[in-house]
């Protein structure tokens, strides 16, 4: 058990991206360092781009990171072999494995190390919008959620629904992935078959599980996740092209029942079920906090974003579901149909910013009765249904 | 008592760090080029030899596949060995018959036994 504070080595692979490097720089300067102390390592993966290097150096410097660029390009699998070798020689605790196309929220270190606690854990791998089939599902992430403070927001409501709760999970993902650094020296490093990349980290996490230790994922942490940009730039895949299928090849030569181990997670329900309380949190407090609208109508307004909840009642009579949606998370809730506006007062503890009535039928205006008469706003339009 | 190795990120050589696994990724490497070409040289002669195989089959049933259709088209029947193999078993047939119904023992037996009776007919009718 470990009664000093935690290290924790922090890893950003750089390879070009110009665009998203800054972003995860600065985000990666506001980790919260309450529970474990962080350094923070760029892996600059030769960059070709003229000048680039320079500009992250001075980046780092100016955070006061470690820089490294290697002499050579490397691919992922050794340039990220090198960010573990740091750790270990280090003498740090933990190693945080990250890609460059994200934002991390200030939460982050702690929360994975909380959940590494166990000594059986292997690995932990963050959530996010875009970390393979285990993603959380929104309509424009790139829209909604490439915002600091958006995931600042989103990884401490998960903090205080999930806390500390680990998800087994088939394989990891190394976009962001903690690792505890004792389990490096037993598993090994990333192999460097796999080339440029690509399932280097399936292939060390099930080598990790067949030692006996857990694969996991934290629910109670959010990264925004760009992804596949730098995997184009370094000529990884294709713009059609989603992995690299000799890579692939080799995982299934090395674990046959892998595919069957990962269709059998999908068949388990335990995903959608995290999915759905995921949403269900994010946006009730995101209600709490910022309000909610409520438009009754067949259509919804053609909103593109908003900084408050948007719940959408249907008049179709004593339906049991409204939808609600906050930055392109959706959900529905199931209330009474008799008396909407006593059910979302109850879900949101506050009354509705406003109240969009976009429709005047005998069930719009019953629903309307519930609230407060100066919220509501009659908009006026043809009808929405033929 | 155990003693921490620490050191301050800045003060780690990271050059040396890649160098050191820079070689023992060669070394792996190169091990794993001989095993693979030792594998590969193993498999591709037992290809070669599955694909003489192949050929040799080929022939033959090509070989006999011809013989068929020869048979056919021709309609010479049985080939000579068959039929002197059909004659010899029906010179036993007929050996057999001969020495049963010139028994007394069947003889006598007829006289009780009407299928015994007309088998013996039918088997002089044949030998005739």
């Amino acid at each position: 058990m470990m009664t000093r504070r935690p290290r924790v080595l922090f890893c950003i692979a750089v390879y070009n991206g110009k665009r998203v490097v800054p972003r995860s720089l600065q985000s990666a300067s506001r980790l919260d360092q309450s529970v474990a102390d962080t350094d923070v390592l760029i892996l600059d993966d030769a960059s070709p781009a003229p000048g680039w290097s320079e500009e992250v150096e001075q980046l780092a410097a100016g955070y006061g990171f470690r820089y490294y660029r290697t002499p050579r390009n490397l691919g992922i699998p050794r340039n990220v072999n090198l960010g573990l070798l740091a750790a270990i020689n280090g003498g740090y605790d933990f190693v945080v494995i990250n890609n460059s196309d994200v934002i991390f929220p200030a939460n982050l270190v702690t929360q994975l190390v909380r959940v590494a606690a166990d000594d059986n854990v292997g690995s932990v791998t963050a959530w996010s919008n875009n970390v393979s089939i285990f993603s959380l599902p929104n309509e424009d992430p790139d829209l909604h959620l490439a915002n600091q403070d958006v995931v600042d927001w989103l990884s401490g409501s998960l903090a205080s629904h999930f806390g500390d709760a680990a998800m087994d999970v088939p394989a990891g993902i190394s976009f962001c992935i903690l690792i505890p650094t004792a389990v490096v020296r037993e598993v090994g490093l990333m192999d460097p078959v796999f080339g440029r990349g690509y399932c280097e980290e399936t292939d060390w996490t099930l080598r990790s599980l067949a030692r006996g230790y857990r694969i996991t994922l934290a629910p109670g942490v959010f990264v925004y996740h760009e992804g596949r940009g730098s995997n184009i730039e370094a000529g990884l895949v294709t713009n059609h092209g989603t992995t690299v299928p000799e890579n692939e090849e080799i995982i299934d030569l090395r674990y046959p029942q892998f595919r069957n181990q990962v269709g059998a997670f999908q068949s388990s329900h335990l995903l959608p079920k995290a999915h759905k309380d995921a949403i269900g949190r994010i946006i009730q407090d995101a209600g709490r906090q910022y309000g909610y609208s409520v438009e009754v109508g067949w259509l919804p307004l053609a909103t593109r974003d908003a900084d408050y909840v948007r719940v959408h009642v249907t008049p179709e009579g004593l339906g049991p579901e409204i939808e609600v949606q906050f930055r392109g998370f959706r959900s529905v809730l199931n209330v009474n149909g008799f008396d909407v506006a006593a059910e979302l007062r109850n879900y949101f503890a506050r009354e509705p910013i406003q109240v969009n009535m976009l429709d005047r039928g005998g069930v719009s205006l019953k629903v309307a009765k519930g609230f407060d008469p100066q919220s509501l706003q009659f908009v006026r339009n043809y009808p929405a249904k033929v | 008592m155990v003693i921490e190795h620490r050191k301050d990120i800045f003060d780690l050589d990271l050059n040396q760090i890649s160098l050191e696994q820079a070689l023992i990724d060669f070394e792996i490497a190169n091990a794993r080029v001989i095993d693979l070409t030792s594998r590969l040289t193993t498999l591709s002669k037992e290809v070669l030899t599955l694909r003489g195989q192949i050929e040799v089959e080929r022939t033959r049933s090509a070989t006999l596949a011809q013989a068929a259709s020869d048979r056919v088209l021709t309609n010479s029947g049985p080939t000579s060995e068959e039929v002197e193999a059909l004659k010899t078993k029906a010179t036993q047939m007929e050996y057999i018959l001969e020495h049963l119904t010139q028994s007394r023992a069947v003889a006598i037996a007829s006289l009780f036994a009407s299928r015994l009776r007309s088998a013996i007919v039918q088997a002089r009718a044949i030998l005739r």
